[in-house]
């Protein structure tokens, strides 16, 4: 049974199942929820609450009349060899960081840009910061060898571009149509070389991303490339 | 009396006007009427040697005299089973074989396939009437049995869900097998789904076929992408045998601008209109790179979305790999065709393309496909403006669900090598479709699918 909570005053909602209807998936895993008759897809990161699997979705109008929930998709993340790891994104990234952090057993330490009410809702522990500029202070105050980002590409070109001396790992935001690898919409350039972020990413290493490019190809409205 | 041959009063099959046609993604070839279907059927000359002919021509090997036959005895139920013997989807081949480059280019009346020499007439209208018959049981809502043979106890799994995936699902679960397939995407079909435009071939009709797979007790999963919801390897521990037909799916790029916005691959246009019923913003003026069968579906598509359609293509018409009629169609709707045009560069500003630069080309010696080889002529570089471009060149293997297994041998291109048994290097693991032919037709899918499914069968039967 998929239950969905709405939040509307928010703007988002909370799609609630039983862990049982769900394909069990790995840390970094998304699945696509699709909509009415037309399938339309947003992909979203699962994590788990109270023994349900929960999906967080942005201002979606057709939310009762989901048809399918797809996945999981994309690589699953590897995290072996980093033993201090600082996960850094704004409101919408969330989800994402839930999934990471259920994903295996590591402690992982939030910073969220700007203020979350979904962190207060779901009683996550967390450190606001108002500039990215923090993320450079607090990888030096804390020697972390590894910041994840998530929730805006913006985000993670912004964390780049301080040079920090932690591995940074990016969850790329682009469309996504099929999640299997056929439409090219989703496309990613990375070391020169077109990768796909349905079924490569979504994770990759940011430093190997041609941000340029991924802008470019923003072909979306903007709402389809924040989840 | 001797019959009298009947060359050339070919009946043709009506379509809506291209004024009309080209403001809908309706379907535009409207079929024939039952007189049209028993008139035509009466030109057929029921060859004694038809195996030598229009059945040879047919990937499938369609009983083509067999079916005709019964449409002239108005035994439509008759010529229906007549199809299914060999060819499962009549409504859809009917639709989208090339029939002039198989069973109607072998037709007697058009070609002597014995002697080897042309011939004066018009071939019989097969595929019209292989559509015919299709589309009179579906929307007449007769019921067709189709009676599997007992349950055997075993478990096929099959990835993808295209013609290839179905016609080895369709038979393995005919003989009694349990099959389950494991479809990436929402609904069954491949590319019938995603990529042929419902102008060419209505969705309703594919929904149809579903219905009689479900019938059968085939077990479908959608939106499991095999490699990533759930490994290959994990499949084939759980599973007797394994086929994979998950196509030669993937779109492809290539061309310096590329990665500018309002680049598009067909596979994507084709994607976002048909199955998920987007408008896709392709600006007032599009240029479609290729020439094959997914050329005409973006420029099909674009026509329909309002778009000033051109198609550039490097070769001529006539060593295209797109139906003939198809060109005439799009161009009667309002497409430009370059032909002998090479693009050579995408033109951008601000990140967006503003237009395309192209070289003529001319035909020079014959390639290794026995093609007139194009050269590009000096100083014939022009450019054509543009806000979007659409790569419709052919497409990549999509390796994903087999990536992680490397006992299952690729060949150079990524797809997979089989036997003549269609047995992969790994035991008990198949492949058929594009996937290993790199890309073909629908019929010839249906048709190694179910060919596999002959040997799969002796497989999981221990009758190899
Ligand atoms: C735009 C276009 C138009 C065409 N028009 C014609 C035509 O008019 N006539 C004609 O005869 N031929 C046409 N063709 C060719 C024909 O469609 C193909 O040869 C045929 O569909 C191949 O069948 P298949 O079953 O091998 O693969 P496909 O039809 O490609 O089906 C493969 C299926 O596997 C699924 N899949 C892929 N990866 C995975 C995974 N990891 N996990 C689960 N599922 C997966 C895909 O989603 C897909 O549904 C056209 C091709 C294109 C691209
Ligand atoms: S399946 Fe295709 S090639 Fe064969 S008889 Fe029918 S239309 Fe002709």
């Amino acid at each position: 049974m998929v239950r969905i909570e709405r939040q509307e005053k928010k703007g988002y909602f909370f799609i609630k199942t039983d862990k049982g209807n769900i394909t069990p998936w790995k840390r970094g895993q998304y699945f696509i929820i699709r909509f009415g008759n037309n399938y339309k897809g947003i992909p979203s990161f699962p994590f788990e609450m109270g023994g349900e699997t929960v999906f967080i979705i942005y201002g979606e109008k057709d939310i009762e009349n989901i048809s399918n929930i797809e996945g999981p998709c994309g690589k699953p993340l590897n995290l072996s060899g980093y033993s201090r790891i600082l996960f850094v994104c704004n409101d919408k990234g969330i989800p994402a960081f839930m999934n990471v952090k259920q994903g295996g057993k590591e402690h992982i330490d939030l910073l969220i840009l700007g203020s979350s009410e979904l962190a207060e809702e779901l009683g996550v522990n967390y450190k606001r910061i108002n500039y990215l500029e923090e993320v450079r202070e607090e990888v030096n105050r804390n020697n972390y060898d590894l910041v994840i980002s998530a929730g805006d590409n913006e985000i993670s070109k912004g964390i780049e571009d301080l040079n920090i001396s932690a591995e940074h790992i990016a969850c790329v935001y682009t469309p996504i149509r099929d999640g299997t690898g056929l439409c090219l919409i989703c496309r990613v350039y990375v070391k020169g070389e077109m990768r796909l972020n349905c079924v490569d990413g979504r994770w990759f290493i940011a430093r190997d991303i041609d941000w340029d490019k991924l802008k470019a190809s923003k072909k979306e409205k903007a709402e389809c490339l924040r989840r | 009396m001797p019959k009298k041959i009947r060359y050339f009063d070919r009946n043709k099959e009506p379509f809506l006007s291209p004024e009309e046609r080209v403001k809908t993604f309706k379907e535009y070839a409207l079929g024939f009427s039952v007189n049209m279907a028993v008139d035509e059927a009466k030109r057929c000359l029921f060859c004694k040697d038809a195996e030598k002919r229009c059945i040879k021509g047919c990937p499938i090997h369609v009983d083509i005299p067999g079916f005709i036959k019964k449409i002239t005895e108005g035994d439509l139920v008759g010529a229906y089973k007549k199809i299914i013997e060999t060819d499962i989807f009549p409504s859809i081949c009917g639709r989208v074989c090339p029939q002039e480059r198989q069973c109607e280019g072998s037709c007697i009346l058009y070609y002597d396939t014995v002697r080897n020499r042309k011939n004066k007439g018009l071939p019989v209208s097969i595929g019209a009437l292989e559509k015919f018959v299709g589309d009179f049981i579906r929307i007449s809502g007769i019921e067709i049995e189709e009676i599997p043979d007992p349950p055997t106890g075993k478990r096929v799994a099959i990835i993808g869900a295209g013609p290839a995936g179905l016609g080895c699902a369709y038979d393995l679960a005919m003989k009694g097998h349990k099959v389950y397939v494991y479809e990436a995407l929402p609904k069954i079909g491949g590319v019938m789904t995603y990529g042929i435009p419902s102008a060419r071939l209505s969705k309703e009709i594919i929904d149809y076929e579903y219905e009689r797979f479900k019938k059968l007790g085939v077990e479908f999963i959608f939106g499991c992408v095999v490699g990533r919801s759930k490994s290959l390897r994990e499949i084939i521990n759980e599973y007797d045998a394994v086929f994979i037909a998950s196509g030669y799916g993937r779109g492809r790029l290539g061309l310096k601008g590329d990665d500018l916005e309002n680049v598009y691959s067909a596979i994507e246009v084709l994607m976002r209109v048909n199955l998920f019923g987007e408008r896709v913003d392709l600006g007032k003026k599009t240029v479609i790179i290729g020439g094959g069968f997914t050329a005409i579906d973006a420029a099909i598509t674009a026509l329909r979305l309002g778009v000033e359609t051109h198609v550039v293509y490097r070769r001529t018409r006539e060593t295209s790999s797109a139906r003939q009629e198809e060109w005439d169609h799009i161009k009667e709707e309002g497409a430009f065709i370059h032909w002998l045009t090479q693009p050579v560069e995408i033109l951008g500003e601000e990140g967006k393309v503003r237009g395309i630069k192209c070289i003529k080309m001319t035909l020079g010696e014959k390639d290794e496909s026995g093609r007139p080889r194009p050269v590009p002529v000096p100083n014939s570089e022009h450019i054509i403006d543009c806000d979007s471009v659409i790569f419709a060149i052919g497409q990549d293997p999509n390796p994903v669900s087999y990536e992680d297994v490397p006992e299952i041998k690729r060949d150079k291109w990524g797809g997979i090598m089989v036997n003549e048994r269609y047995e992969t290097t790994l035991e008990g693991v198949f492949a058929g479709g594009d996937v290993i032919s790199g890309g073909d037709t629908v019929v010839k899918a249906l048709a190694q699918g179910r060919e596999a499914a002959k040997f799969i069968h002796e497989y999981l039967m221990g009758t190899k």
